[in-house]
């Protein structure tokens, strides 16, 4: 696996738009979804390659529709440029109070004058014992509708909405995960091209500049070294992205199972739902590519789960998740955690029990 | 990418309406970024270039040819990625050394000065009033409007991914000639302008262009 690792500096405001808000009023989500980029990028390779057929070409398929390449969402870099990622669900405050911070995925907490509340900022930055956390700036902007014969506002052609986008000066941190060398490269040549991302991007949004490309043939999620499982424990599973997951009869579910989890590890999970915080938002997918436009509305209408799940489990041997497999649930979104927040990886599972060793891509090296 | 500049110098006072304004102070505020630089977005501008380019094509016999320039500029709602916009259009703000200059003044230690005060060193507040049929102001009609001030002078990043035709840089040019007023009031006496097409480096193409639009529509 290639990691691309890059910056993305706003020029311009950017409208990387959910549903939320009144009907005139487009939010920007506080992130750069991995989908617009690779929007993005398609459109830049069709610029530059007219002729190419995306779904005939088997390395193009492979590059931007069946998932071997796996574009990131981008949260924001700190004023260092590091990544910051999303604040877990599971991290509470007390009322009123920015400090103490409790994971109550890994303790409980009783107290009389216990009121918790969830941290409200979207991103952190976790240093040893300390957090940091961060909120993207927006943007608000009003504009009017007019139509053009008259050169106003009338009954029937003209209305007053709101852009809230992400503000600009901002740098967001993304990522893009390939297989092999060509992708690489034609990726990068990608990067290098001048990008408009998002909403209303033909006047005054959606600039964005590129920097800082870097290509890795191992890369973390979270600077952490992986460290072996004991036999029994607890499993924290957080996600770091919005999840579309199915169900057994191939409908948008909400609920990552225990069931569901277990058979992917090859281990028995036990869910504890006191421990377990979930949450779950209706967003709209849409992808465009070429000149098709398909609209998936996820089922239930595309859904977003961030889970914290402590789970007792008795293991055999862990196995890997094979994210190529359920690569819209699982390399999205999935990854590992355990109480010290030892082990990390987006996509794959970088974890083994003393008896299978893992090798830097994450390839199972299981030994008899 | 090729990319051009707009140039826009206003002749009158202009108002670049944010759409709401501050309590106590002024009904119409300008649209200003948070160093108090005043600006005029890039979607406004876009839509009154395309409403001067639709009353050109109106005017024009060759419609078609014109309109597949027209349609590589501006695009038209619901286009895809083979017929839609070819140009970016940026917001027409200050120049950018003076923005950099600024923004460097104010995020130093102990600035010299507040954004509110650059705001109020290049606009003005205008007040005006309705008036019944004794001459008398009518009441509840007072209005105060932030104006920007005449002379001040904007600068628009126009950016094409596929370098631009002739013909779409023709009928810029003349789109540029065409605009004349912008803003709120601007069929009251305000805002208004000269918009002139530039390359990269700032200089004054509209004339080259324009020729050649005049050329080809007289033909």
């Amino acid at each position: 696996m290639i990691a691309m690792t890059f910056s993305i500096y706003l020029q311009e405001p950017l409208l990387a738009t959910t549903l939320a808000g009144d009907p005139n009023s487009s939010v920007s989500l506080p992130f750069i979804p991995g989908s617009l980029l690779r929007g993005a990028l398609v459109a830049q390779y069709l610029r530059e390659h007219s002729d190419a057929d995306i779904a005939a070409d088997p390395k193009l398929r492979a590059l931007f529709l069946d998932g071997k390449t796996r574009y990131l969402n981008a949260y924001l870099l700190d004023a260092r440029g590091r990544a910051t990622l999303p604040t877990p669900a599971a991290w509470h405050c007390n009322k009123d109070e920015e400090s103490p911070v409790y994971d109550l995925s890994a303790e409980s907490r009783d107290d009389e004058d216990w009121q918790p509340q969830a941290v409200k900022k979207p991103f952190c930055q976790l240093e040893k014992n300390e957090a940091t956390f961060y909120t993207p700036a927006r943007q608000m902007n009003v504009h009017t509708q007019r139509d053009r014969v008259m050169g106003r506002a009338i009954e029937d052609s003209g209305a007053v909405f709101r852009y809230e986008a992400l503000a600009a000066g901002q740098s967001f941190g993304g990522v893009v995960l390939c297989d092999n060398e060509e992708a690489a490269r034609t990726l990068e040549s990608l990067l290098e091209a001048a990008l408009f991302l998002g909403g209303s991007h033909n006047a005054g949004y959606g600039r964005v500049k590129i920097g800082a490309v870097k290509r890795a043939d191992s890369w973390q999620e979270v600077p952490l070294k992986p460290a072996d499982l004991p036999s029994k424990g607890k499993l924290v599973i957080t996600l770091l992205s919005d999840a579309l997951l199915r169900d057994a009869n191939g409908q948008y579910t909400p609920f990552l199972t225990a069931e569901w989890l277990g058979a992917r590890l090859g281990v028995t999970l036990t869910l504890e739902q006191e421990h377990t915080f979930a949450k779950s938002v209706i967003r709209r997918v849409q992808s465009q590519v070429g000149t098709a436009v398909a609209t998936d509305t996820g089922g239930a209408g595309g859904e977003r789960v961030h889970l914290y799940y402590r789970c007792e489990y008795s293991c055999q041997a862990i196995g890997r998740i094979d994210c190529r497999g359920y690569w819209r649930a699982v390399c999205r979104g999935l990854w590992s955690l355990d109480d010290q927040l030892a082990h990390a990886a987006r996509g794959t599972y970088a974890s083994r029990p003393a008896e299978n060793r893992e090798g830097e891509n994450g390839q199972a090296d299981r030994r008899e | 990418m090729a990319t051009y500049k707009l140039q826009l110098t206003l002749l009158s006072d202009a108002t670049f309406g944010r759409g709401d304004g501050v309590a106590g102070l002024v009904d119409v505020e300008v649209e200003h970024d948070v160093y108090g630089l005043p600006y005029l977005r890039g979607r406004t501008l876009k839509g009154l270039l395309a409403e001067e380019c639709a009353n050109i094509l109106f005017g024009l016999q060759q419609a078609a040819r014109w309109q597949q320039a027209a349609q590589s500029l501006f695009g038209q709602p619901g286009s895809n990625l083979e017929d839609g916009a070819g140009l970016h259009m940026g917001d027409a703000a200050l120049p950018a050394a003076l923005r950099a200059a600024i923004a460097a003044d104010l995020q130093a230690g102990q600035p010299a000065y507040t954004p509110n005060d650059i705001l109020e060193s290049l606009t003005a507040i205008r007040n005006q009033t309705a008036m019944d049929e004794t001459g008398v102001p009518a009441d509840g009609s007072l209005r105060a409007m932030r104006v920007i001030l005449r002379g001040t002078v904007f600068e628009a990043d126009l950016h094409f991914p596929s370098p631009p035709t002739e013909d779409a840089l023709a009928l810029l040019a003349a789109c540029a000639k065409a605009l004349r007023r912008v803003g709120t009031g601007r069929n009251r006496g305000r805002g208004r302008v000269q918009v002139t097409l530039c390359d990269a480096q700032g200089q004054n193409i509209t004339a080259k262009h324009f020729d050649h639009f005049t050329k080809e529509v007289s033909q």
